[in-house]
């Protein structure tokens, strides 16, 4: 098989995986979420046009609305605390409503921070041990 | 902005009392300064309730007032409870202090000890991440005075980063040490008497049960005690504080400057009595959502929750309270970076043979020099407080093992320090790029640990702890 044949097969395969995944989430309705977050906190920033709207709400995967806050002109938002889930953040004023952002959040493994926590909380004895082993036999 | 803000004359007025008073009394202390350790040092005879004083208000800084809320807002109850281990960081430097003190009782700063004890392949390992950390905090301060005027008053960022910039300077070149431990002790009774004051309002006006009602509902991580992200992040700050203290100028020119037997006693009542505060301070961002509160970026929650509780005259306060805060840090901040820069570049490094007057002219110079880097920095505003204060985490954290070792253990030599220090701090950094913030500092400590063990096991020498003192007389 010669380069340029074996680039259109290469190109071919991967037209056939974008169809077959992008046919897939079309398929189920689900559109990709505009973020995601590993520790349940994520920063949106404003933009001129959402001036005139009121409150910003926050509803989860099954539509229900979950926290709202009022809107400030011209402040963004930080938001925090936030579980495992799929968000759908939005303004709404009068009889307007805008989604301005689909939010995922898929915190890091439990199993990974307690790792992390267990080697921090080893080191931390060491250290105490070298320290007080130290400071004795120099007193 | 807050509901309740300043207006702009209110809060100059405030800024031009604050500055009159703080440069006024730091002339006023420093008028008998007349040479290089009358400047730097206080003549290096504090006394234990001064000691006390200055180190517990130097940590209470844009940390406990700003960024303590803002791990709590972002990381719930562990990053409240985290942000209190900072004390550690002071405790465990209690007996550090001690023997600093008897091993170089002329000695300067820290630099000192790591150029003596270890050569120059150490020593620039340890100024460069010294350096970085100094301008880090230095530029998260400015920051904090910038952020606090924008959010409390009609003044924007950059007057508010400007005119805490002017006062630090202003007093710290004119009254020197003194001035810092002096200022330090009236801020300290400031800030205290303020955040009791704010967390009392917080509870009588929010009280516990709305709070975990509301927290249940709409931030349920905050108070989930297995939130993965806040437990990777506990024992990161626990070392992030450890390496702050151990490695800074900061707390090593106030243990050269603590009469004899006062560091040890100092450090740990400091450390003692700094402990519940980031739990105070952290404790109003949980009343956020309460108040129906959402802060434009995680680091103005605390100030936007006061001056929502207080109202204008809470405005005010705060005000206050957050300007002591962070004047008590930078000042001694300036001042021991210039210290470290003075003696450690400038005497060693370009003119071996200068006197004290010399010495004592460029310790000024480089104080405005400090002032005017650290706001040209601040002025690009590129990260929030935590984030900028936890990247020098995966720095200031690999410098625990070779502090430790080289006061304690005659057998690490100077390249296996260095290459801790570097191996340490690389990998700090690639966790901080590759996870994230709260693993920083747990990485570089780790990596640095296992360089000084290798550095130990191969070691044939013992370094004789006389040649401190010889070196030091010399």
């Amino acid at each position: 098989m010669t380069w340029g044949n074996r680039w259109r097969l290469a190109s071919l395969a991967v037209l056939i995986c974008y169809c077959f995944v992008s046919g897939k989430v079309m398929a189920d309705g689900v559109e990709p979420p505009d973020a995601i977050s590993k520790d349940g906190t994520v920063n949106l920033d404003w933009q001129s046009d959402y001036a005139g709207y009121e409150q910003l709400v926050i509803r989860n995967a099954s539509g229900e609305r979950f926290a709202a806050y009022p809107v400030v002109e011209g402040q963004s938002w930080s938001l925090s605390g936030l579980s495992d889930g799929t968000y759908h953040i939005e303004l709404s004023g009068g009889n307007e409503t805008k989604t301005i952002s689909t939010l995922q959040v898929d915190h890091y493994s439990l199993r990974s921070a307690l790792s992390l926590f267990g080697a921090g909380l080893l080191l931390f004895g060491y250290l105490i041990f070298t320290l007080k082993r130290g400071t004795a036999s120099h007193d | 902005m807050t509901d309740f803000v300043l207006s702009g004359n209110y809060a100059i007025g405030i800024l031009i009392a604050f500055g009159i008073v703080w440069v006024a009394w730091g002339w006023y202390l420093g008028r008998n300064n007349r040479t290089i350790e009358d400047y730097a040092l206080a003549g290096r005879n504090v006394g234990f309730a001064m000691a006390t004083a200055t180190a517990m208000a130097t940590w209470i800084t844009s940390n406990t007032t700003l960024v303590a809320p803002q791990l709590t807002y972002q990381f719930g109850v562990w990053g409240m409870l985290g942000y209190s281990m900072a004390a550690l960081g002071l405790l465990l430097f209690a007996p550090l202090a001690e023997r600093i003190k008897t091993l170089l009782p002329e000695g300067f700063t820290s630099g000192d000890f790591i150029y003596t004890r270890y050569g120059r392949f150490a020593w620039g390992a340890f100024i460069i991440i010294s350096l970085c950390y100094a301008l880090g905090w230095l530029v998260s301060l400015g920051m904090a005075g910038g952020l606090l005027l924008s959010s409390l008053s009609e003044l924007d960022y950059m007057t508010g980063m400007t005119a805490i910039l002017i006062i630090c300077v202003g007093y710290t070149l004119l009254g020197g040490l003194k001035a810092v431990i002096a200022t330090d002790f009236v801020q300290s009774v400031v800030i205290i008497s303020g955040v009791v004051i704010v967390a009392w309002v917080c509870i009588d006006k929010v009280g516990f049960s709305t709070m975990h009602t509301t927290l249940t509902t709409q931030q349920p991580e905050l108070l989930n005690l297995l939130f993965p992200a806040a437990v990777m992040f506990f024992f990161n700050n626990i070392f992030f504080g450890i390496g702050e203290i151990f490695h800074s100028n900061v707390w090593w020119s106030r243990a050269f400057a603590f009469g004899k037997g006062i560091g040890k006693k100092s450090y740990l009542a400091a450390g003692l009595l700094w402990l519940p505060i980031p739990i105070v301070t952290g404790f109003i961002a949980l009343a956020a959502s309460s108040l129906n509160l959402i802060p434009p970026s995680a680091d103005m929650v605390g100030p936007m929750v006061a001056a929502k509780l207080l109202g204008s005259i809470g405005a005010v306060f705060i005000f206050i309270i957050v300007f002591s805060a962070l004047a008590s840090s930078m000042d001694s901040l300036l001042a021991a970076t210039s210290d470290l820069l003075t003696q450690d570049i400038y005497k060693k490094l370009l003119r071996p043979n200068a006197g004290s007057d010399q010495l004592l002219r460029m310790n000024r110079y480089i104080v405005i020099g400090l002032g005017v880097g650290t706001w040209c920095v601040a002025a690009f505003k590129l990260a929030t407080l935590g984030a900028l204060l936890n990247f020098t985490g995966a720095f200031v954290a690999s410098t625990i093992w070779p502090i430790v070792y080289g006061l304690f253990r005659p057998k690490l030599n100077g390249t296996w320090a260095g290459i801790a220090m570097v191996a340490g701090t690389s990998a700090g950094l690639i966790g901080y790029f590759v996870v994230g913030f709260y693993v920083a500092a747990l990485l570089s400590c780790g990596v640095s640990l296992v360089c000084c063990r290798i550095g130990i096991w191969r070691s044939t020498e013992e370094y004789q702890w006389r040649e401190l003192k010889e070196e030091e007389q010399s």
